[in-house]
């Protein structure tokens, strides 16, 4: 690895110089690397006992500068007595312990230090389980999930009581979520159980380094930040096609031949592309046009472990000159070959953007190089302003907020399971995790009421409770409450998925297990249709003990070509920049030709969407009136107005049935055609009753569906069995309703309603922006849908609205049922007159 | 829209009621299947803690209102009332006697028993029976073949449909109706639902095959 500049950094002479052992510098040197300055930061920092939040680009031993200072002071030791835990690496990916474990054998080896590693992580054996709890290794790597199962034991207190260095790698990429919230709870925890160790986190850039350090720091303290950048900027540019670019949708098949050849051009490339469906397209696509015989690999998360892990060996080892990916290769992982990045349909954010094109060319000092492929004319101007952003070093906001109170509830159970706490220390420990730090007596008595006996007004008998309480403190209440609980540990709900059998034929007896897919995919499947998996075409038999079984058939078309899901918010920073250029035909110099001719053509059929004020499209489109209201305002603003406008709508009688959202626009379809804006966007709709509107949505049921699982009031996983989703998603909307009748102020409905509003909606933001249009409204009436439409047209997932449009459409059915009866006895009638 | 529809059977009317219960105009008895009393405290027990029990309420509630409308001579539930042996133990004194006055405020009440509910809990009223004939009508709670000619009315299967409506999924329980049999759905709060295309009903249907779904208290008849 070549040695980049940033040794010379100034930085080094403020700070005395850590002692780095000289076997330490043998061993760098012997590689023919020098210890970078802030290698040698990390070291001063630990031994000043300093919590840092280190963030350096991708490449050059970010995660090595992490664990520096365990190694030097492991290796400085002779082999305690007792072993005890010294240093915990929490990594968000399993497959990255893997990967760190043989980074760092190779350094321990060398050297001849006498250090023991472990990983714990969903995958780790049983045998090996019990040999870390009795033995524990110095350094032990693992994840947030299997931490907090860790914790959740007896002899946690003993097992951490000499923790010296908790490491938190690629720490950007899930700190603000539930899941980071989960983490700052487990590491609060540890924090109780051995108070002296330091924290290191370790991120990629980010747009606001104090809320990150805010969160990595202990009892309210921030933590220190050291910030690495990279000297060089990455090259990017967009594809210039021959062929046509599509109207809308996300399929990059029109620009196959110029991916084939950038591909060929280049020595290793990893083709991103934002959901698996893509993954599978393109990857047959580009083999139907590799005339060279290119060895192009595919990899994606449904696929099997051993599937993917050749795969990773094959890219690792620089056998493949191409492998199509989705986010799934995004972290971790050195491709030290890989020089060029290919970043399929929009980016969506800068830093997801960053992070993918940093995967190529692990250098600091020399260039990534990337290529981008929009799939439709409103990515191209999105790929476009992406590549201005990076230019001018902006990065999307990130959202730091408070932390989720379902998760709170599991650890509130987590923390029972270890042994016995009273609520006082309970709320002290909570409120110690910094997005908890506001936490409420009042909100954490009702947590703690639910997590014991579910906290409803009606009381259930003592021996169904899940916690138990003496004066001593809440415990769990059984051993089978206990075991429940951990084999439910963590934030990720997942929906249910079925192993995929592939057999060799449809005769065959037995097929060989190639991945998983999504059982709501499987429910729309009839044997005998043909859908794609791990590169080629199969055709659906049927299920058997518990796995799809299909067998190839190459020749099939597939007739269900994708399946839902993958799809990523876009940045409101992004979005307000689209609209500029949209607005602004001087800027339109920088988009590819085919672009400049679709904006040209909305101009000339419709009209384009003016800097300020909104573009409103209607139009009939196959069964239902339409309506596409241009925004420009980002998702959050346009869910919450399709909410609104919609329940005007339903007032006023034009019966809507659904809307869909893109970071774009809002498009609206109902049984009755809308002729005029109307009163639809007057600022009252503000003053109309959106909770009530609300609470029936399905998004607000799915919201609770998640809440539900994670603060145990359903079971994702029962012991022994896989709980199927449907009877999840079945018994929690049932819940819901029985909730909303009965107690509409409990406490996890209220979770829900706030979760909605928080994450889905922005309505202080809807407010301006409403008042802002006012007098500034462009209704166009349309034959069709106009070039600017189609792209939003063509979206996935719509929320359902259900009001009068429903019932006239059963009503409908009904009508048309009868009339069959009728005629059938008129027949009848005939037949026997 | 509608509330009810009645349809016609070789035997006679039945009303299908879109809150989940059939009627019986002729001998004026009120029918309904799978109440599953006590389910949501039966999954507390079993290590789901902690949902919210409001289940035997609600469907009592429910029942009430639908008595009160129809004023029947004779309610006849169609089996699985109770979710499990041990229900009775578990349901609250209030219920219990609930129950009871809606028992005894019908001329005459019958407990069809089920597989869940082999024997109804000790105390309360009404008769016990593993099946009855009434007007040409077999009422039984698992689906069974009539020795005579009698229309099979029966609970159990939970059957619902998912259908489409010019491009718009419904999901609903539904009544579903074969030449010599009417299954209904199920009438209590927490209990789920099959798909009509599930083996386990398709075998039970022969003959033309009728659905009728129930949906905001109302009754739609869908061709499937």
């Amino acid at each position: 690895m070549a040695e980049s500049s940033l040794i010379n950094n100034t930085l080094e002479t403020l700070y005395v110089p850590p002692r780095v052992p000289d076997r330490f510098k043998d061993w760098f040197a012997g590689q023919g690397w020098a210890l970078r300055e802030y290698q040698n930061y990390m070291i001063g920092a630990y031994e000043r006992r300093e919590d840092t939040l280190l963030i350096a680009p991708t490449g050059g031993g970010k995660t090595l500068a992490g664990f520096l200072p365990s190694l030097i002071e492991l290796g400085k030791h002779s082999k305690a007595k007792t072993p005890k835990l010294h240093t915990l690496y929490i990594s968000p990916l399993r497959a990255l312990t893997n990967d760190i474990e043989r980074n760092l054998a190779r350094p321990t080896e060398d050297m001849g230090l006498p250090i023991t590693m472990g990983i714990r992580t969903g995958d780790t054996k049983q045998y090996q389980r019990t040999k870390q709890r009795k033995t524990p290794p110095d350094i032990l790597l693992t994840t947030p999930e299997s931490l907090m199962l860790l914790l959740s034991y007896e002899n946690a207190p003993d097992y951490f009581a000499e923790l010296q260095m908790v490491i938190i790698d690629e720490m950007h990429s899930f700190a603000t979520g539930k899941r980071g919230d989960f983490t700052s709870l487990a590491l609060a925890r540890l924090k109780t159980l051995a108070p002296d160790h330091v924290r290191f986190g370790l991120s990629a850039t980010v747009a606001k380094p104090q809320d990150a350090a805010a969160w990595l720091g202990a009892n309210g303290q921030s933590a220190h930040i050291h910030e690495v950048t990279s000297a060089a900027k990455a090259k990017i540019d967009i594809i210039s096609p021959e062929t046509r670019f599509p109207l809308g949708g996300h399929n990059p098949r029109f620009a196959v031949k110029d991916i084939y050849a950038e591909i060929k051009s280049s020595r290793s490339v990893i083709v991103f592309v934002n959901t698996r469906a893509q993954a599978e397209m393109l990857f047959q696509n580009l083999w139907q046009v590799n005339e060279d015989n290119l060895p192009i690999g595919l990899y994606h998360g449904s696929l099997a472990r051993d599937i993917r892990q050749k795969t990773e060996s094959l890219i690792a080892s620089g056998e493949l000159r191409a492998v199509v990916s989705t986010s799934a290769l995004e972290m971790g992982i050195d491709w030290g070959d890989v020089d060029k990045i290919l970043q399929i349909g929009a980016p969506k954010g800068v830093s997801r953007l960053l992070q993918r094109i940093g995967r190529s060319n692990h250098r600091l000092d020399e260039p990534s190089r990337a290529v981008m492929v929009p799939t439709n004319p409103l990515e191209a101007v999105e790929c476009a302003v992406s590549i201005d952003a990076i230019a001018k070093g902006r990065r999307d906001g990130e959202d730091y907020r408070s932390g989720a109170m379902d998760v709170a509830v599991q650890y509130i159970i987590n923390r029972a399971c270890a042994g016995k706490v009273k609520p006082r220390e309970l709320l002290r420990e909570i409120r110690s995790a910094w997005p908890y730090r506001n936490l409420s007596k009042a909100d954490f008595d009702k947590l703690l009421s639910f997590a014991e006996d579910g906290g409803y007004a009606l009381k259930t008998y003592e021996r169904f409770h899940r916690l138990k309480s003496s004066s001593r403190g809440y415990s769990i209440a059984s051993a089978q409450q206990a075991r429940r609980h951990r084999m439910n540990i963590g934030t990720i709900v997942e929906y249910a998925k079925l192993k995929v059998r592939r057999m060799a034929s449809p005769k065959s007896k037995r097929g060989r297990i190639i991945g998983e897919i999504e059982e709501r995919f499987v429910i729309n499947l009839n044997p005998g249709d043909t859908f794609m998996f791990g590169g080629e075409v199969l055709k659906y038999h049927g299920i058997r003990e518990m796995a799809l079984q299909a067998s190839p058939a190459p020749k099939h078309r597939p007739k269900v070509p994708s399946y839902a899901g993958g799809m990523m918010p876009l940045s409101s920073y992004l979005a307000a920049e689209v609209r500029r250029m949209v607005a602004d035909p001087k800027t339109w110099s920088r988009l590819p030709d085919q672009i400049r001719d679709w904006l040209t053509l909305q101009s000339e059929y419709s009209e384009l969407p003016k800097s300020t004020g909104v573009l409103v499209e209607a139009f009939f489109d196959r069964h239902d009136h339409v309506m596409v209201l241009h925004t420009f305002e980002g998702r959050k603003v346009n869910q919450a107005l399709g909410f609104l406008i919609t329940r005007r709508m339903e007032q006023q009688g034009y019966k809507p049935l659904t809307f869909a959202i893109t970071d774009y626009a809002l498009t609206i379809t109902s049984l009755e055609p809308v002729n005029a804006i109307g009163t639809l966007l007057a600022p009252d709709i503000l003053d109309d009753n959106l909770n009530e509107w609300i609470i029936n949505s399905p998004m607000v049921k799915s919201s609770f569906r998640r809440i539900a699982t994670i603060a145990g009031l359903t079971e994702q996983r029962l012991p022994g069995t896989e709980r199927s989703m449907k009877q999840v998603t079945f018994s929690t909307d049932l819940i819901y309703d029985v909730l909303m009748k009965y107690e509409p102020d409990h406490i996890l409905l209220r979770i829900a309603r706030e979760e909605a509003e928080r994450d889905l909606l922005d309505l202080s933001r809807l407010t301006l922006w409403l008042s802002d249009v006012q007098g500034a409204i462009d209704f166009v009436t349309l034959p069709h849908a106009s070039p600017l439409a189609i792209p939003s047209m063509m979206q996935l997932g719509r929320e359902r609205i259900k009001g009068e449009a429903d019932k006239t459409l059963l009503d409908h059915a009904h009508l048309m049922a009868v009339g069959d009866n009728l005629l059938e006895q008129v027949k009848g009638t005939l037949a026997h007159g | 829209m509608a509330k009810s529809y009645t349809i016609k059977t070789r035997v006679g009317e039945v009303i299908l009621d879109g809150r989940k219960c059939a009627f019986l105009p002729k001998s004026r008895t009120l029918l309904m299947g799978d109440l599953h009393f006590e389910k949501a405290s039966f999954l507390q027990m079993n290590g789901h803690a902690p949902l919210p029990a409001y289940d035997t309420d609600d469907t009592l509630v429910r029942l009430e209102h639908i008595i009160a409308d129809y004023n029947p001579s004779h309610v006849a539930v169609l089996g699985d009332s109770f979710h499990d042996e041990e229900a009775g133990a578990r349901l609250s004194q209030t219920h219990f006697d609930h129950i009871n006055t809606l028992v005894n405020q019908c001329g005459r009440f019958t407990w069809i028993l089920g597989n869940h509910d082999p024997s109804i809990p000790r105390g309360l009223d009404g008769a016990q029976e593993d099946h009855l004939v009434i007007d040409g009508f077999l009422l039984t709670h698992l689906p069974e073949m009539p020795e005579g000619d009698e229309v099979n009315i029966c609970g159990h299967l939970h059957p619902k449909l998912r259908f489409k409506v010019r491009a718009r999924r419904f999901t609903h329980p539904c009544f579903a109706r074969g030449e010599n049999r009417l299954i209904l759905p199920s009438f209590g709060t927490f209990t789920g639902g099959l798909y009509v295309d599930h083996p386990a009903i398709v075998s039970e249907l022969s003959g033309e095959i009728h659905y009728y779904v129930t949906a905001d208290e109302s009754v739609f008849q869908i061709k499937a």
